[in-house]
């Protein structure tokens, strides 16, 4: 009898747990397997790569084109400091974007919560790449944006190929991924307690910084994290509206394995990419964690 | 503590909601109330009668309408909540979960920016006073029920304010908790000094606790009394019947002599009370609490006035028996008898006819309300 049961247990593991495992073997594992290997092997005159251990990869990346110390560049660092700048920059924008949306669609009524809802999802119908040539249209110099400056005081600015409107694509992008789960934090919020806050004596901008805040915190951790770790890596945006002058992390690994045909070095540079993703995080979530005793929530 | 001046004051407060589904709902319409100092008042009604609104309108989440609010003699007219010199101790507590039981309790505190000394002091006193000492490490989630209403009572209760608003507080609570924090609230209250508005549904809460007890129903106040007051003198149907049980019988002054009058119900029957300026052909209605007769055995004074009916139900419910008698045309009394009087209970047989007496000074006339 029991013996059935353990065994019915096991096959309804399996059986739950077997298809995502063969997926995510098959599809990333694997791969990401491959690729950790690639990273140490020398690259093949024309691509492709030599069976012989090679350290260089990761040497040039922290700036030893070759071993030796005369040749010490600090090109990639410097493009991997600021691709993570901006990733950092989406997140604090998207997060001062959306958390005053949240906040106001969680205290709508049901109805008009699923319409806004609706709309934030909205860009989704939307290619990303028709949504972004978009915003090319709107940025270039003879763009939307330019046209209207231009009738009002006669100027134009150059804005497409540029950081900033590398920026606000970014933003653009990402708005809902920040929006979702601090909506679904804001949201779970009890009004009676901002109520208490209030009763107790703390203004409205007391009682955001110490009761609202604080009990949204996991939404915030959830959305930062769910717009950083894809920001640092985006290609697409810098290409098309960052040129050929904003080379972010993205593009380098991009190029390496497109156009360089030197796959251990974008392979090694995507490791360096996962791998600082992971340090940030872990520094991150314990920082904002740190102190604070509500954390438990984040694991609840 | 002896003065008695008005700490609260509202005056002919209107508070209106417009709901999609009902249009417009007059949920306070035109209530006037003033509370001394040192008094521990009331708000006793059903659920949607008003009485939390009322609260909220007090705290400042709720504006009026109409009509004013003097707190301290001050207009509460356009001042926010945190501005208000009252707190609150919510129905489901609303401590903070992310704060500690000592941050709770010192939140207006440290809001403030009293210093760290002062502001320690003042929790670990306040948290003596709940017999909470030793907690302030505490996470809310990591107290019991009663733990954490103690908690919320003591953040409420930091300040001093001139008046602490109480939102059913202990309806959260099991029914011996509930009883002990009772007497804990009402002893709390006379220490402190301070009035509590104590909003419930439940009679006996309001009726153990209570100075003056607030009735209201449908938004307005339908009688403010001390309790025994409510209690044995209704001002209407409705109170009769909210608060304790009670049988209420319709009928017509048939006669009035000595201070007496009779009344003929609708059923033929007739019961005697104490006359109140009534006059023969007047309808009213007459109300006779269940404890308030007694059962006719040969011992009886013969000179009481007497009911009786068929017998047709008896739960016992630990200190009392039930009694539910059915008159000539099955209108249902309700009777309460003593445990003491178990022999006598024992010897009776359901559908047998009984009778009871009453002495004539316990049916209370009630004319309001009627033509």
């Amino acid at each position: 009898m029991t013996q059935s049961l353990v065994t019915r247990q096991r096959i309804q593991l399996v059986s739950l747990l077997g298809p995502v495992t063969i997926f995510l073997g098959i599809f990333f594992a694997i791969p990401l397997g491959i690729m950790l290997v690639y990273s140490f092997l020398e690259p093949g005159l024309y691509g492709g790569v030599e069976w012989n251990f090679y350290h260089l990869n990761f040497g040039r990346i922290l700036g030893w084109a070759d071993g030796e110390i005369e040749d010490f560049d600090l090109v990639y660092i410097l493009i991997f400091l600021k691709s993570i700048r901006l990733a950092l920059t989406t997140v604090i924008c998207s997060l001062i974007v959306c958390y005053p949306a949240a906040y106001w669609i969680s205290r709508l009524s049901n109805k008009w919560k699923s319409f806004f809802i609706f709309l934030i999802t909205l860009p989704f119908f939307v290619s990303l790449v028709v949504r972004l040539f978009a915003w090319m249209l709107i940025l270039r110099p003879t763009g939307f944006i330019n046209w209207i400056l231009k009738s009002l005081f006669n100027e134009t600015y150059f804005m497409i190929y540029s950081e900033p409107a590398v920026l606000i694509g970014m933003v653009y992008i990402f708005v809902p991924f920040m929006f979702m789960p601090l909506y679904a934090s804001i949201e779970k919020l009890d009004q009676s307690l901002i109520e208490a806050s209030y009763d107790l004596g703390a203004s409205r901008l007391q009682t955001f910084l110490r009761v609202i805040f604080p009990m949204t915190l996991p939404g915030v951790i959830g959305g930062s994290i769910i717009v950083f770790i894809p920001s640092v890596g985006n290609f697409v945006v810098p290409s098309l509206l960052g040129g050929a002058k904003v080379m972010m992390i993205g593009n380098m690994v991009y190029q390496q394995f497109l156009y360089a045909r030197n796959w251990p070095f974008g392979s090694a540079l995507a490791m360096m990419i996962m791998a600082s993703v992971l340090g940030l995080l872990v520094i991150y979530v314990s920082m904002v964690t740190r102190g604070t005793p509500g954390s438990e929530t984040l694991q609840g | 503590m002896a003065e008695t001046n008005q700490i609260i004051e509202v005056k002919a407060a209107v508070r209106r909601f417009s709901t999609p589904e009902m249009g417009v709902i007059t949920a306070l319409d035109g209530v006037s109330l003033s509370v001394q100092s040192n008094e521990f008042i009331t708000l006793l009604g059903p659920s949607g009668c008003g009485k939390t609104t009322f609260l909220r309108c007090i705290s400042g989440f709720e504006e009026l309408d109409e009509g004013q609010i003097f707190i301290d003699g001050v207009s509460m007219k356009g001042i926010p909540a945190h501005k208000r010199p009252v707190n609150t101790v919510f129905q489901n507590y609303a401590l903070f979960p992310h704060l500690s039981i000592s941050n709770n309790v010192g939140y207006s505190l440290d809001i403030r920016g009293v210093s760290k000394k002062e502001r320690n002091q003042r929790v670990a006193d306040v948290l003596d006073m709940v017999d909470l000492t030793g907690m302030e490490r505490r996470m809310p989630h990591q107290l019991s029920g009663g733990q954490q209403q103690r908690v919320a009572l003591a953040r409420a209760i930091i300040n001093r304010p001139k008046l602490l608003l109480l939102d059913e507080p202990l309806s959260a609570l099991d029914h011996n908790l509930r009883q002990a924090m009772r007497l804990e609230l009402k002893n709390l209250q006379h220490r402190l000094g301070i009035s509590f508005i104590f909003v419930t549904h439940d009679q006996d809460e309001a009726l153990t606790m209570s100075d003056r007890i607030v009735v209201l129903n449908g938004g307005h106040i339908q009688q403010i009394g001390v309790p025994t007051e409510i209690y044995d003198h209704p001002v209407n149907r409705f109170v009769a019947e909210f608060i304790g049980e009670s049988n209420i019988f319709k009928g017509t002054v048939c006669s009035t002599e000595n201070g007496f009058l009779e009344i003929e119900m609708d059923n033929g029957i007739r019961m005697k009370a104490i006359n109140q300026g009534l006059s023969v052909g007047q309808s009213a209605e007459l109300m006779i609490r269940p404890e308030h007769l007694q059962l006719v055995t040969d011992i009886s004074r013969p000179d009481l006035p007497q009911i009786s009916g068929i017998l047709k139900q008896v739960v016992f419910v630990g200190v009392d028996y039930h009694l539910i008698v059915h008159l000539n045309d099955k209108t249902a009394l309700k009777v309460i008898v003593r445990d003491s009087e178990r022999q006598a209970v024992n010897n009776l047989q359901l559908g047998k006819k009984i009778t009871f007496s009453y002495s004539l000074k316990t049916p209370h006339i009630i004319t309001s309300g009627l033509q």
